[in-house]
């Protein structure tokens, strides 16, 4: 999914990846950066800038549905909007946001590439809407066709 | 009745904390208090705490210490999950102070 500059959305049916193995959090950001930065949609910053936001500003939410995270980086290190959306086969670790203590193991996993905060307030609020619904999350968490996902998406913004 | 001073904190400054903000606000309202909010990321408490006073302090990311405020976790309120825990905790919160 490739947002537009002003309010308007873009999608990019590539950017859906799905049942991948990825050793930890750290082999996840570093394959994800490298698959970003393959399209041309973020500078090579990305990487450490995306890592060193999720120690410092965690991003696992815990939502009545499933669990899920948000990992970005600062809009400086983003080249073109976007949103990634990830859904690894094996269980990984995140922080829970707010809290240093507790962890989440997210279902799924959307890397945003958001370049202003205005535009980020609205997409976010977006994605709790979205985070929260039985039927999107549902074809989010058990769907194994990337097409699907990304109508889904598409459907949603 | 003065006006109630948020502080509302998350990683970015702007995003998440001016969501919370705007809820905190529209609950606030709903109870016949007015409030004022400010946003900024964990950085940045510590300057503004000094320079001006709070009443207390909303947040979706971790805060840098203990600050002689309460603070309330928002992220019950952002994910919908316990809505009605966080206005709880802040109606508690506000009926401590001194209006």
């Amino acid at each position: 999914m490739i947002v537009g500059n002003s309010q308007s959305l873009a999608f990019d049916r590539e950017l859906v990846r799905i049942n991948r193995y990825y050793q930890d959090q750290d082999a996840l950001f570093h394959e994800i950066a490298t698959w970003l930065r393959e399209k041309d949609l973020v500078h090579e910053t990305y990487y450490e800038a995306l890592k060193e936001r999720e120690a410092e500003f965690p991003t696992g939410l815990h939502t009545t549905l499933y669990d899920v995270a948000i990992p970005h980086a600062d809009p400086v290190h983003v080249k073109k909007p976007f949103i990634a959306f990830v859904r690894p086969e094996n269980e990984l670790f995140f922080n829970e946001m707010a809290s240093r203590e507790r962890t989440v193991k997210p279902k799924i996993i959307l890397f945003l590439g958001l370049m202003k905060s205005e535009d980020q307030l609205s997409v976010l609020q977006k994605l709790m809407k979205l985070f929260s619904s039985e039927e999107f999350m549902r074809d989010c968490v058990y769907s194994n066709d990337n097409e699907r996902i990304f109508e889904l998406l598409e459907k949603a913004f | 009745m003065r006006t109630i001073n948020v502080l509302s904190v998350c990683g970015s400054g702007s995003v998440t904390s001016s969501m919370i903000a705007g809820n905190v606000r529209d609950m606030l309202d709903e109870q016949g208090y007015q409030a004022h909010t400010v946003e900024c990321n964990p950085n940045g408490v510590d300057e503004l705490i000094t320079n001006r006073d709070f009443d207390l302090i909303v947040h979706t990311s971790p805060l840098k210490r203990v600050y002689g405020l309460p603070t309330i976790n928002a992220i019950g309120l952002l994910t919908g999950t316990d809505e009605e825990g966080f206005e709880e905790e802040l109606l508690a919160a506000v009926k401590q102070l001194k209006l």
